[in-house]
């Protein structure tokens, strides 16, 4: 897992959004922080009324850009190998795939984790050396930086796991995207059929679109901001969403397993292909089968103008034979 | 030993390697032969693990290598592309290699990479031949008792391959290596092969050293007035290598005497035999279809 051999080799192969990574982390976040002490300055030069309102928003905007890189990072890592023979030459190696696994994770983990410190040692160095540290404290960052560095990891396990059972970085990208949106999108497709199919609203279920929002990871981990009004002299600080974490370090626990699982079950197979696992694609056609199908028997619902349940069937059906022949040429185009 | 215990592989629901069984001594070289798309680089890449086995086994000492995961640095690879190790440098391919395989002879590796002339720095800048020199001095540093090498000397210009198949030699015969080597290149295999293993249809058709194979089979050229006899032409152990005009080539199988004693009476113009070789052998095995 801490192999020298394995870690040169990830790190040779994920240069890419290592750079960007370190880049985001290190350079531009920390000169976005330092930048806030001009809006000070500026709302101290107004005496407050012109800028009464400093909002302290880079965590917020990394929350989001985090999960990006490192999606692109668990692609480099796991799915591009497939498609540059790397795969072989890892597997070649005397070590299982158990361990190959892992030390992508750990290495991914480690990254992430390092950026995180340099991210909180420089934040922490502008805070003290600026004005900053007169109007805001310290207070905020642990929760700041904690939740980013768990969220983060939860989006690498994500993309690493779906790395397993994808044969193609294409499929990896596109299916890590479906599964950190499918709880909630597959909520609407049923609801929005039921809706279509029966004419009626089905109110009684927006109690599940609640627990399905606060049980799924959400693609921003929730306000990471520091706000200082002026006018009522205080400041805002994000605290701990002890339920947020609880909710990332489950999708940790289970996307770990399941890229275990999958890595050491069958990890150098169909390579190139959409799908390492067969029968596994043959379930994701199903899927994109019968979401194509509710997409345009939304659209043609739309157009239609109406809640008709005729057009809705009709556009289903369309859909249905669309979405069909749409994956049979994807699936063929990766054969 | 290196043992391959009835190994069974699917790939796409069809049986590439079916209830495949042999041994590997340290210090011999085997050589794998076989048609395209016979299972050659599929047995060799599931030998080493970068496929699973559906079932068998491969054991290395009676240790299973998939219950036992630390024996796996007894067996090297050497791939037939070098496609991949070429963004790195020697360095770091020597970091790769001496953390992945605990014997990895560092001193010895650095000794052949100046004896060969070869530079340390981005392989970017290296040949083809340089690049096939370098990772086969890589597999055989590792220190492991089996190298597994598929295709080595493909695309080499003829004193590049010589160098290779003198170094398979060398490493085999000094460090009691085990080579299982896969080439299409037969004249040169023959030189340096201790047994064959012939693979046809995903299963092993022969194994047989050369001595073997010669004792068993021998290749004739004769000349006949009115060319070939056809009942000569419909024995079925007389495999017809080569007809021209009055000459025929035959590969013949069974006692040597008793079939020239045979062809004597017909009074043939000519009646000589010629030597046997690999290639006549993989001929009679399976020299059949143009395409399997």
């Amino acid at each position: 897992m801490f192999s020298k051999a394995l870690w040169l080799k990830h790190s040779k192969q994920s240069r890419l959004a290592l750079i960007l990574l370190y880049l985001v982390y290190v350079v531009i976040l920390p000169f976005s922080y330092y930048n806030n002490i001009f809006e000070m300055n500026r709302a101290l030069e107004a005496s407050y009324t012109e800028y009464p309102f400093i909002y302290i928003g880079e965590f917020s905007t990394l929350a989001f850009i985090s999960p990006i890189l490192v999606l692109i990072l668990s692609i480099l890592l796991i799915g591009i190998e497939r498609n540059t023979g790397g795969i072989d030459f890892q597997f070649s190696l005397p070590y299982t795939p158990r361990q190959l696994f892992l030390s992508k994770w750990i290495f991914g983990v480690v990254h992430i984790f390092m950026a995180t410190v340099l991210l909180s040692i420089l934040t922490l160095i502008i805070h003290y050396s600026t004005i900053l540290h007169q109007y805001i404290d310290t207070s905020g960052f642990l929760p700041i930086f904690v939740t980013l560095f768990l969220f983060s990891i939860a989006f690498l396990t994500i993309g690493l796991a779906i790395g397993t059972l994808t044969g193609h970085y294409f499929s990896q990208t596109l299916f890590t995207i479906f599964t950190i949106f499918s709880p909630i999108i597959i909520f609407f497709s049923v609801l929005s059929n039921l809706k279509g199919l029966f004419n009626k609203d089905f109110n009684g279920l927006l109690e599940i679109e609640k627990k399905i929002v606060d049980w799924s990871i959400s693609f921003q981990s929730g306000s990471l901001s520091i706000t200082k009004d002026f006018d009522q002299q205080n400041v805002t600080y994000p605290t701990f969403d002890f339920h947020n974490l609880v909710v990332i370090l489950i999708y940790i626990f289970v996307f770990l397993v399941i890229g275990l699982l999958c890595y050491s079950r069958n990890a150098n197979a169909n390579n190139g292909k959409l799908f390492v696992y067969k029968k596994f694609g043959h379930l994701v056609n199903i899927l994109f089968v019968y979401l194509s199908a509710t997409c345009i028997a939304i659209l043609t619902s739309t157009i239609a103008n109406g809640s008709n349940v005729v057009v809705y069937t009709i556009g289903l059906l369309i859909g249905l034979i669309a979405g069909y022949y749409f994956y049979k040429r994807l699936n063929k185009f990766f054969e | 030993m290196l043992k391959i215990h009835q190994l069974s592989k699917k790939l796409d629901e069809t049986e590439i390697l079916k209830n495949i069984s042999f041994d590997i001594e340290q210090g011999t070289i085997t050589g794998l032969i076989g048609r395209n798309g016979a299972g050659k680089t599929t047995l060799l890449r599931t030998i080493v693990g970068i496929l699973s086995p559906d079932e068998g086994a491969i054991l290395i000492d009676n240790k299973d290598i998939t219950i036992e995961p630390n024996t796996r640095n007894q067996i090297a690879y050497m791939s037939d592309t070098t496609n991949f190790i070429k963004q790195f440098t020697v360095k770091e391919l020597i970091t790769i290699y001496e953390n992945a395989y605990p014997n990895f002879d560092k001193e010895k590796f650095l000794d052949a990479l100046n004896k060969y002339k070869l530079p340390h720095g981005s392989l970017r800048k290296y040949s083809k031949g340089m690049k096939t020199l370098l990772y086969l001095l890589l597999t055989f540093s590792t220190g492991a008792n089996y190298v597994i090498l598929d295709e080595p000397t493909n695309g080499l210009d003829p004193v590049v391959k010589r160098t290779v198949l003198q170094l398979i030699i060398e490493y085999a015969s000094t460090k009691s290596v085990g080579v299982l080597i896969s080439s299409h290149h037969l004249v040169e295999l023959e030189k340096i092969i201790d047994q064959y293993l012939f693979l046809k249809e995903g299963t092993i058709d022969n194994v047989a050293t050369m001595e073997e194979s010669t004792n068993k089979h021998f290749k004739l050229q004769v000349a006949f007035e009115n060319g070939l006899p056809s009942e000569i032409e419909e024995l079925e152990h007389v495999s017809v290598f080569s007809k021209t005009g009055k000459v025929a080539i035959l590969i013949v199988s069974g006692q040597k005497e008793e079939f020239m004693q045979t062809l004597g009476k017909r009074n043939p113009l000519l009646l000589e035999e010629l030597p046997l070789t690999l290639e006549d052998l993989f001929f009679l095995k399976d020299g059949g279809e143009l395409y399997v």
